[in-house]
């Protein structure tokens, strides 16, 4: 939508406003002599209508000049620069019809943001009302809660419009009706359309929805979730593995969207492989299943996965990753013991919470104590409060340096406390408490006070006790997001979708698809002492995780609320592993032993050209919110194409190739041990004959270097196919 | 998630930038460019709207010094004047470096700002200002001026909208250029020398053995794989698809084939990498390639300014350094797009990330200096023969008209037809200008 038809919009509705008299609220005009409020009425009408948005004056540097608090967080900021700055010129108390904050947007003089409303509106009106009184700031009404009557709403009827309400509790205990001066904002404005006047949402598409209600400095999310046109599924007979899968079946109940069936035993031994252990299924382990009689073979081949080798070390990858472990400019042997020690964390099946500890309250030589590396993953205090909030609560905590975060609890006073108890650690090789050192508080040209976020400030002594109380905060089983932030990580490695997404975003206005399910699973893990295993079993013995996946038709809410298994694209280096494991020439990467994988290459600052193009995690960047399909790109496609990653083990004279041409075998056998090799499963019937009818060519008869070629294709053309690439 | 839906400003925002609020309801990123990937895909042309115009940016990394380039000062005192002397331009009274003869003889169609100035020595910190008009902040990386015009025009063509050649590392290689926008605007790296006798475009030709029946066959058999396998999201992948073409079409690779040049021409523009860069740049934009990035290193010089930027090795009889050969591949280049009609829609920006310290260090060099410094423009609707701007008599600081980086930037998107007040989204859902609030176009550059 361009501006003008938003304008048009919002005249519209505005006139709409006037005519519906009925409803009644709190800050409407409504009495000659009752004070408007600065704070509660004001600030949620410059809300409203977008004046202090990021777009308009409640960007970092204002507009035009002006410039307001992100969604007047900052009440006494507002006043002053409504009221009082450059003398006042923006109010005239005289007139009030004259001041600039009614001219401007009242459409009389020239406005960036054009015409807002016409002056007689409720919006005019409550603006000069507020102006004749006097223009005066009490202050001493605050709101402590909003609240939207029902946070998840069943929409079966589209025909009918939904009424949105909010409804604010003042210090005094008074709730009223606000509805009228929240703001509602739909997260996809395509799907809910709202009267920004009499709060009514239609609802235009089907699925799940989310809008969230602003007023004051107060956040709340509506979820709608709207089923989708069809009769109600009987999920009676659907497989129930754990009490994962009664979470899942009831949202799949209300929405009305049926569950593919369970995968079968090569794809789910494919999966299951691919997500413990990072490596394809060997052909040793796919008879070996195959031929299981076992009822609880999956159950069985779960936990013999989590028990080998190949699983410590991709999961020390994967969490290595997490972590940004990497080599320093200079100094390779930091990054070696910091990830040995992780290595061995897993080994000792260590629970996250005794990890996490030991990372916050890590001293000593990084050169010796592994997890002292922790604190040398950033330059500065403030850029390692954001990796710590980040890395183990899955919190973005980065907004709140330069405003308090607009969609979250998060204060500026939070962010530089934070900063303030980390700035007391030296974050060169040795890593030791410097109890006097400070952070400034940008807003109080002070040194910031140390705090644990969300948290009173710390009563702790200033020799360096602030690491230790936090850590202790952190992991602590009530902590609000260090289990859950794991667990909604692990199950999105698993699930291909956090139930929070994206899984470094953990806030009340991004609320769980599951909320129940993502509780209960916290729960086990933090009754199972964080133990990693345990959460992992739970997620891969679930029906909802051995699905059939989806295909091209599947619909978006399907994948969402897990009918459908996801398909992922495989992190870079298992590719990389896997294209050496098919074609039997292991790479070697600079300056390791040959036979090092990928996944145990733990330095992503090891120079390797083809994980490069095709799109490694860059070292120390987070790589979560990606999906990775983007990168590389077309110099990833060119590669793969033309480069030598794989084109030079195809040329190579002991490839499996090779040795199977060399071994006479047919056509046929070949075609299926690579699929087996690369897809973990047999080719279907018409997908031999179609390898028949283009590999036994006529010519590759008499021509064995043509019948190599035609094969060499083949194989190049499995391991650069979707279903390779990915896991599903 | 995308919070603004009132804005500030007339600007339309394009459908492909609205990126931010798409993952919250369940359609990454990724999945949401295969998209639009797709329907790109179908246009085999390029919109045939008003012509874009095309950049060549001639990125000198390391940060050049305006004393021995565009701002000698031959009346300064030794230590600040330096070892070169100066020449007299086409220009009437303004003289610049003595390795710039050629330019010297151009500047009527060169325009140069002598006021540039910034306050971020550091290589990282400064290219990311001059490249994207913004100060850099741990929040936020932005996109380079050439990524965010790649991600504007709509461009459709075998060869990519944003090529680096030979390769896209600057500012000490952290810097990607794609900033928040989508890795597909990331400037593609030829990843080769075009002045080595072996140049080739790193995988772009068929591997050893490999025949074109080959290629054709492996892009059957994966579409075939692909689709026995049916799987959800795998409806045709826009960068691979582009890669077949690439590597198929003749004429796409005939675009970097270099050695097709005349060698008088070649030689015009010097032997050097950064002549042989520049000369591929101009193949690429004459081929309707809109962004191309000569990436030219060695100007961080700390030490021995004389051979470093005018001899090129001790005791050269003919200077080769970095100098000289920028004379001859700017000149050349100058010459090259007037003869064949494609000056007045190409721009070219000669600039690094600053300048140097007016007073020579015991070294023999200059260290960094951003508080003045210099950069060239010509074509694509540049008003040259005019010194913008000038420094003091030291070359310290601005004596008049100072330009920021946020400004020379937003100029050179009103050179391109591109509104500087544009804004884009992230992909957290921060509405983010182009330029920053306070840069102001340098109006006397554009003709």
């Amino acid at each position: 939508m361009n501006l003008n038809s938003i304008r048009q919009s919002i005249c519209c509705s505005m006139i709409v406003g006037l005519m519906l008299l009925g409803v009644t609220t709190h800050a409407q005009v409504d009495s000659k002599t009752e004070l408007v409020d600065f704070d509660t009425q004001m600030i949620p009408l410059l809300t409203k209508l977008g004046c202090n948005s990021g777009a308009c004056h409640g960007s970092a540097a204002g507009r035009g000049g002006f410039r307001l608090s992100l969604y007047g967080s900052k009440p006494a900021a507002d006043y002053e620069a409504i009221a009082r700055q450059y003398k006042g010129r923006r109010i005239n108390l005289n007139d009030a019809e004259k001041s600039l904050i009614l001219r401007k947007p009242g459409g009389e003089l020239d406005h960036g943001g054009q015409q807002i409303f016409e002056l007689d509106d409720p919006a005019g009106q409550l603006i000069a009302k507020w102006i004749e009184q006097g223009a005066k700031r009490s202050g001493n009404q605050r709101i402590v809660k909003l609240d939207v009557g029902q946070a998840s709403v069943i929409v079966n009827d589209l025909s009918k419009p939904v009424q949105l309400s909010a409804y604010a509790t003042f210090h005094d205990g008074r709730r009223v009706n606000v509805t009228r001066w929240t703001r509602f904002e739909a997260n996809d404005r395509a799907a809910i359309k709202i009267n920004e006047v009499t709060g009514q949402a239609k609802i235009l598409r089907r699925g799940r929805l989310m809008v969230i209600a602003r007023f004051v400095s107060h956040v709340v999310p509506i979820e709608f979730i709207v089923p989708l046109d069809r009769d109600p599924v009987n999920l009676s007979k659907a497989p129930q593995h754990n009490f994962i899968d009664r979470f899942v079946y009831r949202k799949l109940r209300l929405l009305r969207l049926d569950p593919t069936e369970l995968t079968g035993d090569d794809e789910f031994l494919r999966r299951v492989s691919l997500d413990l252990t990072g490596r394809l299924p060997t052909l040793e382990q796919i008879k070996a299943f195959r031929n299981n009689r076992s009822k609880n073979k999956r159950t069985e081949i779960i936990d013999q996965l989590m028990a080998s080798e190949a699983y410590v070390d991709y999961w020390s990858y994967r969490l290595a990753r997490q972590l940004r472990i990497r080599s320093l400019p200079g100094d390779k042997t930091g990054v070696k013991i910091y990830y040995q020690w992780l290595r061995q964390q897993l080994e000792k099946k260590i629970g996250w919470d005794k990890i996490a500890y030991q990372l916050v309250t890590a001293r000593g030589d990084s050169h010796r104590v592994g997890s002292a590396n922790f604190y040398r993953t950033t330059a500065n205090p403030k850029l390692q409060s954001e990796f710590l909030t980040e890395s183990l609560l899955g919190v973005r905590l980065r907004c709140a340096n330069c405003h308090d975060h607009p969609l979250d609890r998060w204060t500026q006073d939070d962010y530089h406390g934070l900063a303030a108890i980390l700035a007391t650690t030296s974050q060169g090789r040795a890593v030791v408490d410097k109890p006097n050192a400070k952070i400034i508080h940008p807003v109080t040209g002070r040194p910031a006070i140390q705090r644990i976020p969300g948290q009173t400030k710390l009563n702790v002594d200033p020799s360096g006790g602030g690491r230790d109380a936090l850590a202790q905060w952190i992991v602590h089983r009530e902590n609000p997001y260090f289990a859950k932030a794991m667990v909604n990580r692990i199950w999105a490695s698993f699930m291909g979708r956090g139930l929070i997404d994206p899984v470094d975003d953990l806030r009340a206005t991004n609320p769980p698809t599951h909320p129940k399910l993502l509780e209960r699973l916290t729960q086990e893990f933090v009754e199972h002492d964080f133990d990693l295993r345990f959460l992992m079993q739970l997620i891969c013995n679930s029906a909802a995780y051995q699905r059939k996946t989806g295909n091209a038709k599947t619909l978006p809410a399907a994948k969402m609320f897990y009918a459908v298994a996801s398909v992922r694209t495989l992190p870079t280096e298992v590719v990389a592993d896997a294209i050496d494991d098919v074609t039997g020439v292991p790479q070697k990467y600079q300056s390791w032993p040959a036979g090092v994988r990928a996944v145990q290459v733990f330095d992503p600052n090891t120079p390797a050209v083809s994980l490069d193009i095709l799109g490694r995690c860059s070292p120390g960047a987070s790589c979560e919110s990606s999906d990775g399909s983007d990168s590389g790109g077309l110099a990833k496609q060119l590669h793969l194409l033309n480069g030598e990653l794989i084109n030079q083990k195809l040329a190579h004279r002991q490839n499996r190739l090779r040795q199977a041409i060399k071994a006479n075998r047919s056509t046929t056998q070949i075609v299926k041990e690579f699929y087996l090799r690369s897809l973990g499963r047999a080719p279907k019937e018409r997908e031999l004959k179609f390898w028949r009818s283009k590999l036994d060519h006529p010519k590759s008869k008499t021509d064995s270097q043509f019948r190599q070629k035609l094969l060499s294709d083949f194989v190049w053309s499995l391991l650069t196919c979707r279903e390779f690439l990915t896991n599903h | 998630m995308n919070q603004v839906n009132r804005r500030c400003d007339g600007v339309v925002r394009r459908e492909v930038l609205r990126l931010g609020g798409l993952s919250a309801f369940g359609l990454g990123l990724g999945s949401f460019f295969r998209l639009q990937n797709v329907a790109h895909a179908n246009l085999l042309r390029r919109t045939a709207a008003a012509k874009p115009k095309s950049c060549i940016l001639i990125w000198l990394d390391g940060g050049p010094s305006h004393l021995e380039t565009f701002d000698p000062k031959p009346d300064a005192p030794v230590e600040v004047r330096g070892p070169l002397r100066t020449i007299p331009t086409a220009l009437t009274g303004v003289r610049i470096g003595e390795c710039l003869p050629q330019t010297a003889k151009r500047m009527k169609d060169i325009a140069v700002v002598r006021s540039m100035t910034s306050t971020l020595g550091e290589h990282n910190f400064g290219t990311h200002y001059l490249l994207t008009g913004f100060k850099p902040t741990p929040v936020l990386e932005y996109p380079s001026f050439h990524s965010v015009g790649a991600s504007v025009y709509d461009h459709v063509s075998t060869l990519p909208a944003n090529i680096a050649v030979p390769h896209s590392r600057v500012g000490g290689g952290k810097f990607s250029g794609n900033g928040f926008l989508a890795t597909k605007h990331k400037p593609f790296s030829i990843g080769a020398d075009p002045s080595k006798g072996n140049f080739k475009v790193r995988d772009l030709d068929l591997y050893r053995g490999i025949t074109l029946d080959s290629v054709k066959r492996r892009r059957e058999f994966v579409n075939a794989l692909d689709q026995f396998s049916n799987l959800d999201g795998g409806n045709g992948d826009a960068a691979f698809d582009q890669a077949f073409r690439l590597v198929t079409s003749k004429e796409a690779k005939a675009a970097f084939s270099i050695e097709r040049e005349k060698s008088s021409l070649r030689k015009k523009y010097g032997l050097r990498t950064v002549g042989q860069c520049c000369l591929l740049a101009r193949r690429l934009v004459e081929r309707g390639v809109p962004f191309v990035t000569v990436n030219v290193g060695g100007w961080d010089t700390h030490e021995n300014l004389k051979t470093r930027l005018k001899e090129g090795y001790t005791g050269a009889k003919n200077p080769v350094g970095l100098v000289p050969s920028l004379d001859l591949a700017f000149s050349a280049l100058i010459d090259d797009l007037k003869e064949r009609g494609l000056f007045d829609n190409t721009l070219v920006v000669v600039m690094g990330e600053f300048g140097r310290t007016p007073k020579l260090n015991t070294a023999g060099g200059r260290d960094h200096w951003p508080r003045v410094f210099s950069v060239a423009l010509a074509g694509g609707g540049v008003a040259g023969g005019q010194i913008v701007g000038a420094s003091d008599a030291l070359g310290e600081r601005p004596k008049d008209r100072p330009v920021t980086p946020s400004d020379l930037v937003a100029t050179i998107y009103k050179l391109l037809g591109i509104d500087p007040a544009l804004e884009l989204t992230t992909p957290d859902g921060r509405p983010v200008r182009v330029t920053p609030h306070e840069s102001k176009i340098v109006k006397e550059l554009i003709a």
